[in-house]
């Protein structure tokens, strides 16, 4: 028998209830912890409390997850089965925001998604101002289908309609103090002072000093200016996505037009939800948490922490990395305040690097400045906060572990590499991804057409977008929807993505099949809505665009990739089985 | 069809490489013999998280990298995820 989900303990007056899924490292909201939670509250005696503070016992997540595996079975046949299907945890929910005393979240470690739709039942929301504790709504951004316990009706309501689409559709990711400044939450707080900041906050609730955050309305002219301008960028997104996101616009322009909301607009949302998780769509993103998932445990089976490690760290040539070590405290990662204080890792710049020291790594994000380091991370990307790094660290060194911790920890996707002093993977990836299109484009192809033939596969960020991120172009994005399709392009494109993936995969460049899929994601933007680049190019597949691409794109695919996917081909096996 | 039960299993190579990824994986206490009718769920603690991080034990013990949201797609409800199930998937797909 597990231990429950929820414990909790009385302290002059108010009730504090904890969450700490068994057996798991991050706090799920199962239908078994919804039915504990209702009994939890349904037993405690209201006329003798004055306050209940919601807190995680689970170091560095707060609320996570539902149910990704009722997402992903065959579950949902209509619409409505959702409702059916998520009525417990809806019930605890509403239990909460319908107790007869006041209610607070108080937020330590990550909340995402049922998460955030968790903690708009209670009455006040405090955060910690540290690297864990951040917001994010995973429904739309990372597996495509619509919230269904209140976020596209609570939202508009609580933060106004603009800041609420940039959170629920647009996938920005809120810390503390972005989240008391757009009205998330009520106040953040320090780590080290948290737990006295939160009994100093819970006081004056109960001694009647604080109320509730009121509703954040958009004015009429303001609102309809707003859904124009998210309109404008829905039609910037891949086809296959617009249907998705218009879903939710529309949703949540209904609940910012309502003076009070009912439980057919819940009603509403959760069918909504239904009908976006029937879509295969939503099935092969999903089956990106599984990728994402084996890469990040793939990559630390090559890089273990040590339990109970802490790691001193130094980037003081790099302003953007030290200011965010600096800005959000990490759990187990101190920065070396001066001089005399020896860290586990510095990360240095290629103009900065010195030979004589073991702890340096170099943080890349131009190769042109290429140094020989023990340890190198590479992050084209870094500064636009796109997550993934590389880590090319083949000697196994005290500083490329830590290095793997601290950025891990910070928040970015780790994929250890053994480039043996050879182009990093990521460069190659790149190469792969431009190479084709620069043979379309130099032999007369328009630019427009790129951009074209990519947003109808799903690549929402195209490659003049990209272009310009990595600072190798900066001309105004062509308009897309003034090129056409070119299936010639597109397989071109897929066959030097087959042939990267191949041979960085066969010279042990990349470990993992799911290593390739996540500089693919990250790197690229390769479309969720076909789950991933290894798991896209199956073997069937990729003996159907191989083909295709042997016979009508000769010219956009160099030979040497042509051979590498054709030995693919013929090998027979897919990356994944 | 439906792997064989417990100490039957010694001939079953698929359902020995599922036991020792069980094994391998669990966080909690399991039970003594595994089943084939035992959920993962329901009967040996796992969720989306220890189920995504199963396929690379599967991938030990079988040399092959696994995904098992094809599996997991198989199933009308999440209680319906059995290890004899896992075993019959991997016998189609190995």
């Amino acid at each position: 028998m597990d231990d429950p989900s929820f414990s909790a303990e009385l302290s002059d007056g108010v009730v504090h209830v904890f969450m700490n899924t068994p057996r798991s490292d991050i706090n799920i909201f199962s239908h078994q912890a919804a039915v504990e939670l209702e009994a939890l509250l349904g037993d405690l005696d209201y006329e003798k409390i004055d306050a209940v503070v919601f807190h995680s016992r689970k170091p560095g997540s707060f609320v996570n997850g539902v149910g990704l595996l009722m997402a992903n079975t065959n579950t949902v046949h209509s619409p409505e089965d959702v409702p059916r299907l998520t009525s417990t945890v809806r019930r605890a929910y509403k239990t909460v925001r319908h107790l007869p005393v006041p209610t607070i979240a108080a937020v330590q470690g990550t909340c995402y998604g049922c998460g955030v739709e968790f903690i708009l039942q209670a009455s006040y929301r405090l955060a910690e101002r540290s690297q864990d504790t951040h917001f994010y709504m995973t429904e739309l951004a990372d597996y495509l289908f619509l919230p269904t316990f209140g976020a596209t009706q609570d939202l508009p309501r609580l933060l106004g309609l603009p800041a609420a689409t940039n959170f629920l559709m647009w996938g920005e990711r809120w810390w503390g103090d972005d989240a008391t400044r757009h009205g998330l939450v009520d106040e953040c707080f320090p780590p080290d002072a948290f737990d006295d900041d939160v009994d100093a906050f819970v006081k004056e609730v109960v001694a009647g000093e604080r109320s509730p955050h009121s509703r954040r309305a958009t004015p009429i002219e303001g609102r309809r200016r707003h859904v124009a301008k998210a309109q404008a960028q829905i039609l910037r997104q891949p086809p296959a996505y617009r249907g998705l996101y218009t879903a939710c616009l529309d949703l949540m322009i209904n609940a910012a037009s309502r003076n009070d909301l009912t439980d057919a607009d819940y009603l509403r949302e959760a069918e909504a939800c239904g009908r976006s998780l029937m879509d295969p769509m939503a099935k092969r993103a999903l089956s990106y948490f599984f990728v994402r998932r084996l890469a990040h445990v793939s990559s630390e089976r090559k890089m273990p922490e040590i339990a109970g490690s802490s790691y001193q760290v130094c980037a003081e040539n790099l302003p953007a990395l030290e200011a965010a070590l600096v800005r959000r405290p990490i759990r187990g990662v101190r920065v070396c305040a001066g001089e005399g204080e020896t860290p586990d890792v510095r990360f240095v710049p290629a103009n900065c690097w010195t030979t004589d020291a073991d702890c340096e790594v170099l943080l890349e994000t131009n190769v042109h400045a290429r140094r020989t380091a023990v340890a190198t991370a590479y992050a084209p990307l870094f500064t636009h906060g796109v997550g993934a790094v590389e880590l090319a660290d083949a000697q196994g060194s005290g500083a490329g572990a830590a290095a793997f911790q601290v950025l891990t920890r910070l928040g970015h996707t780790v994929v250890p590499s053994n480039t043996r002093g050879e182009r990093f993977a990521t460069e190659e990836l790149l190469h792969a991804y431009f190479s084709p299109i620069r043979m379309f484009e130099g032999g007369g192809g328009r630019a427009s057409d790129v951009e074209r033939t990519l947003l109808e596969f799903g690549f929402a960020r195209g490659p003049s977008t990209l272009c310009a991120m990595l600072g190798t172009d900066v001309r105004l994005p062509p308009d897309a929807s003034t090129g056409r399709v070119c299936d010639d392009l597109l397989d071109a494109l897929l066959v030097s993505l087959l042939a990267f993936a191949k041979s960085a995969l066969d010279r042990g460049v990349l470990a993992h099949a799911s290593h390739v899929d996540v500089l693919a994601r990250e790197i690229l933007d390769f479309p969720l809505c076909w789950a991933s680049l290894c798991r896209y190019l199956d073997a069937a597949r990729a003996a159907e665009v191989t083909e295709r691409a042997g016979a009508r794109s000769p010219g956009l695919v160099s030979d040497a990739a042509m051979d590498v996917a054709s030995r693919y081909v013929s090998q027979g096996n897919s990356f994944y089985r | 069809m439906i792997a064989t039960a417990g100490k039957d299993n010694v001939g079953d190579p698929i359902m020995q490489g599922v036991v020792a990824a069980v094994r391998a994986t669990a966080k909690g206490t399991l039970p003594a013999d595994i089943e084939p009718n035992q959920s993962f769920l329901l009967d040996l603690g796992f969720d989306s998280m220890s189920i995504a991080v199963l396929g690379l034990a599967l991938e030990d013990q079988f040399h092959q990298a696994v995904l098992l949201d094809g599996w997991i797609a198989q199933h009308s409800e999440p209680a319906a995820l059995t290890i004899g199930s896992l075993c019959d998937y991997l016998r189609s797909t190995l």
